[in-house]
């Protein structure tokens, strides 16, 4: 009568709380002043997360757990599941590198700020295995609203906690809309569980009430993932937040709500295809276009990351407007590659804002002759970003994401992507010539502390692996 | 049906004579009291000297903080009272129990932590 | 779900109660958000509040119409009082409350609601269901919970207690900013307490002058 529990299935949304719990019993008992092993606790609490993935990605099939009897299930771990929590993590890596370097530095407290990373992360592994919108939201919340307090735990700066109070009334407003929609889908079906629920909406046509609650539902998400017309948080955000805070805000709470839309659009809502395919293609349209032509301007780095990242967003929606049984794979596979290329960008951008006193482009001027291996791996990222070789990862995602909407018959679709990938490059390209460029006071030769090194390290790695070898994304992925 | 109504119509009743009762003593009271305000009797009272400046209210953060933890934790007793009534009955069984002790056992590190960080002290 | 639709009229004295409690409940939303006193505001959301409360008593809802006066109007506004207090404190009209958007915000406010009522009224119009107590006592809903959803129970506490730490951190003020006279400009933290106006002399018991600092939590024996 009550559930069964397969602990080896929930194993790494279950290991991180573990390690978020005993972060904070470390912290809360640790002498006073000694920053003790916290991050290397972290670090561990998401690698052994980490295996647990790993192992039911080798171990192959699909588990799924805390099931009720006809309904449905609420976790299951299959293909898309592992992938996104193996991002998520890989992700999680890369943030806690960088986390170690900031709070080195800053009057930040440590134990509390890896558990609200720690928090996120089983947020953000939880999320793609859930399959009902009980859980779906929960999981959200769990992302979203530790994210708002270490946005803020840079205490006593205006700019931080303007941006926490933006991100938490945006994502505050956006819950209440998904919330409401959710609302309605249940009233119409009489179930929460993605599947049934697609089960007897496909039935009846398409009722006022079912389209509203479609639309409703879409625009919550639509904030998440600073989509077109909720987009206007992303810039204030990202600068005023911690750069760590940033790059998880970037890539691990933009999976989460991908991961979200994907599961409510596809397993939730497929019979609806002909209601939101085209709303998606315009939105995505609309959030390349807006995300290229704000960072045109933008002087400061993180705010151009910010719009860029905006503007990627568009292009990893825009598979979806396809209708058809793969075109979630396009998505994945270049949310993927996205994350890898962008978290490299903020973690060198996390190097250089150290020793740069305004944050501004013009900081970077000359890079290349003061510290040429962060000048060299960011014009990498920002070559992978634009799509350009030798950043061939980019290349290949935005190849594979152009090819999916061809064949589905979005012929307008393409040309407004091929044209904002045109303006995109003249952005990337000018930060990439500043890099180059003899600066007129030789900036100073610093060597990036070591996690920070590490993270830049992993990234350029990983980038480069996409680069030669693509299919170890897209096979893993399609 | 009838049982489940008329009993909240009793506690709505009750509500409504308690209102009305606080409510009716003190209409009385404005209709037999004589008003006659000067500007000398409405000046707010501060111990018999003139007061100056605006009236406001000294608070400090703990209080916030002693309140935030009330919310958390009625959210929490909001889900053992639902638990309690359940978890002896058939079919629940000591899988019930120890979820719930999880679930306390998770946000009862809240507490361990307000403590251990001189949150919980008065002053 | 959908049993017979029954008349509209004559109404049936659960559908009188509710419609009257909806109407509270909609007139004291309005007026928390266009009257000048701040304190007001959160008073008449104790009224919205409880007409809710009552909705859902009367929907048969017991356990939810509880937990609905337990958390929202016993914690919640309490939050919101203590939220008001530590950061304006007014006593009487505030002038300023207004963004200066009336119409806009009406007008949007507006189209919204007609858009939801139209829905809702066009989805669910034969949507009847008699209303049976129990269906909402705590028993059913415990043994819901734990037999279909322990997994965003579990995933609820975790929650929480971020939820918790997150707040506690943030106004915890034994964390000093790195050098107190030249920290990053902005607004101060939102936990200093507002000051007393400036022209005036201190209070009679003379704490007025270190009445700034005490809000940061080295409490005054005598202010506390």
């Amino acid at each position: 009568m009550i559930q069964s529990i397969d602990y080896v299935a929930i194993g790494a949304p279950l290991a991180l709380a573990l390690a978020a719990g005993l972060v904070l019993l470390l912290d809360v008992f640790r002498p006073r002043r000694t920053p003790g092993p916290l991050g290397l606790v972290t670090l561990a609490g998401v690698v052994v997360a980490g295996g647990f993935v790993a192992a039911q990605a080798l171990g192959g099939g699909e588990r799924r757990t805390f099931c009720t009897g006809g309904a449905g299930c609420s976790f299951v771990v299959d293909g898309f599941t592992l992938v996104l929590s193996g991002l998520v993590l890989g992700a999680g890596v890369v943030v806690v590198l960088l986390s170690m370097t900031e709070l080195a530095e800053r009057r930040i407290p440590p134990g509390e700020w890896y558990f609200l990373l720690l928090c996120a992360l089983t947020g953000a592994v939880l999320l793609p295995a859930a399959r009902d919108l009980a859980t779906l939201v929960v999981a959200l919340e769990l992302v979203s609203l530790p994210v708002f307090a270490l946005t803020a735990l840079k205490r006593y700066d205006g700019r931080a906690s303007e941006a926490a109070l933006k991100l938490f009334l945006v994502s505050v407003i956006s819950t209440a809309v998904t919330l409401f929609g959710v609302s309605l889908l249940y009233g119409l079906t009489g179930t929460l569980y993605l599947e049934p629920l697609s089960a007897a909406l496909s039935g009846a046509a398409a009722s006022g009430a079912a389209s509203v609650a479609v639309v409703l539902v879409l625009a919550g998400f639509a904030f998440k993932v600073a989509a077109v017309p909720f987009h206007f948080w992303a810039g204030d955000v990202y600068q005023g937040a911690p750069v760590p805070v940033a790059a998880l805000l970037s890539v691990v709470s933009k999976a989460a709500g991908f991961a979200g839309l994907i599961l409510i659009l596809t397993v939730g809502l497929p019979g609806q295809a002909a209601l939101w395919a085209p709303v998606v293609a315009v939105v995505a349209a609309l959030t390349m276009t807006a995300g290229n032509v704000l960072a045109l301007r933008q002087r400061a780095a993180l705010r151009l990351l910010a719009w860029s990242s905006v503007a990627q967003s568009g292009y990893i929606l825009a598979p979806l407007a396809v209708i058809g049984g793969s075109a979630r794979d396009a998505s994945v596979a270049y949310l993927v590659i996205y994350a890898v290329m962008n978290l490299g960008a903020f973690a060198v951008v996390m190097t250089v804002s150290r020793t740069a006193a305004r944050g501004e482009l013009d900081d970077y001027r000359g890079l290349a002759f003061g510290r040429p291996g962060a000048a060299v791996a960011l014009a990498f990222f920002l070559l992978c970003l634009a799509g350009l070789p030798p950043g061939l990862a980019g290349l290949f995602a935005k190849v594979v994401v152009f090819r999916q909407i061809v064949e589905g018959g979005l012929g307008w679709l393409a040309v407004v992507m091929a044209v904002n990938t045109v303006i995109g490059l003249y952005y990337y390209i000018a930060w990439t010539a500043r890099l180059f460029t003899p600066a007129p006071a030789p900036p100073a030769r610093v060597s990036a502390p070591v996690p920070a090194a590490l993270a830049v390290g992993i990234a350029v790695l990983v980038t480069l692996a996409f680069s030669v070898a693509p299919q170890l994304v897209l096979a893993v992925v399609g | 049906m009838n049982g489940y109504f008329s009993s909240y119509l009793t506690v709505a009743v009750l509500l409504a004579i308690g209102l009305a009762v606080v409510s009716g003593a003190l209409l009385v009271n404005r209709l037999l009291r004589p008003h006659r305000p000067t500007p000398e009797k409405l000046l707010t009272y501060e111990c018999g000297v003139d007061p100056v400046g605006e009236g406001w209210a000294q608070s400090q953060v703990r209080y916030y903080v002693f309140t935030y933890l009330y919310v958390v934790f009625a959210v929490d007793a909001v889900f053992l009272f639902p638990w309690a009534t359940i978890f002896a009955a058939p079919g629940f069984g000591v899988a019930t129990l120890v979820e719930m002790f999880v679930f306390l056992a998770f946000i009862a590190l809240g507490i361990l932590y307000a403590w251990r960080k001189r949150v919980l002290t008065w002053t | 779900m959908t049993s017979q639709v029954p008349d509209l009229w004559p109404p049936s004295a659960q559908e009188v109660v509710f419609l009257l409690l909806g109407v509270v409940a909609l007139g004291s939303a309005l007026l928390v958000v266009t009257t000048r006193q701040l304190v007001h505001a959160a008073l008449w959301l104790v009224v919205c509040f409880g007409a809710l409360a009552g909705g859902y008593l009367v929907l048969t809802a017991e356990f939810v119409a509880w937990v609905q006066v337990l958390i929202y109007v016993g914690a919640i506004v309490v939050l919101l009082l203590f939220g008001i207090m530590l950061t304006r404190a007014p006593i009487g009209r505030s002038a300023g409350l207004d963004s200066g958007n009336r119409v806009t915000a009406a007008t949007v406010a507006v189209g919204t609601a007609a858009v939801l009522v139209t829905v809702v009224v066009q989805g669910f119009a034969t949507a009847y269901t008699p209303l049976e107590p129990g269906g909402g006592a705590a028993a059913t809903l415990g043994a819901s919970i734990f037999r279909s959803w322990v997994l965003p129970f579990e995933a609820l506490s975790v929650l929480l207690l971020a939820a918790l730490i997150g707040a506690i951190v943030l106004s915890r003020t034994d964390i000093r900013p790195a050098n107190p006279a030249a920290d990053a400009g902005g607004p101060a933290a939102p936990t200093t307490p507002p000051h007393p106006p400036d022209p005036a002399p201190p209070p009679a018991d003379g704490s007025g002058a270190t009445a700034g600092e005490t809000g940061s939590g080295r409490v005054s024996r005598d202010g506390g």
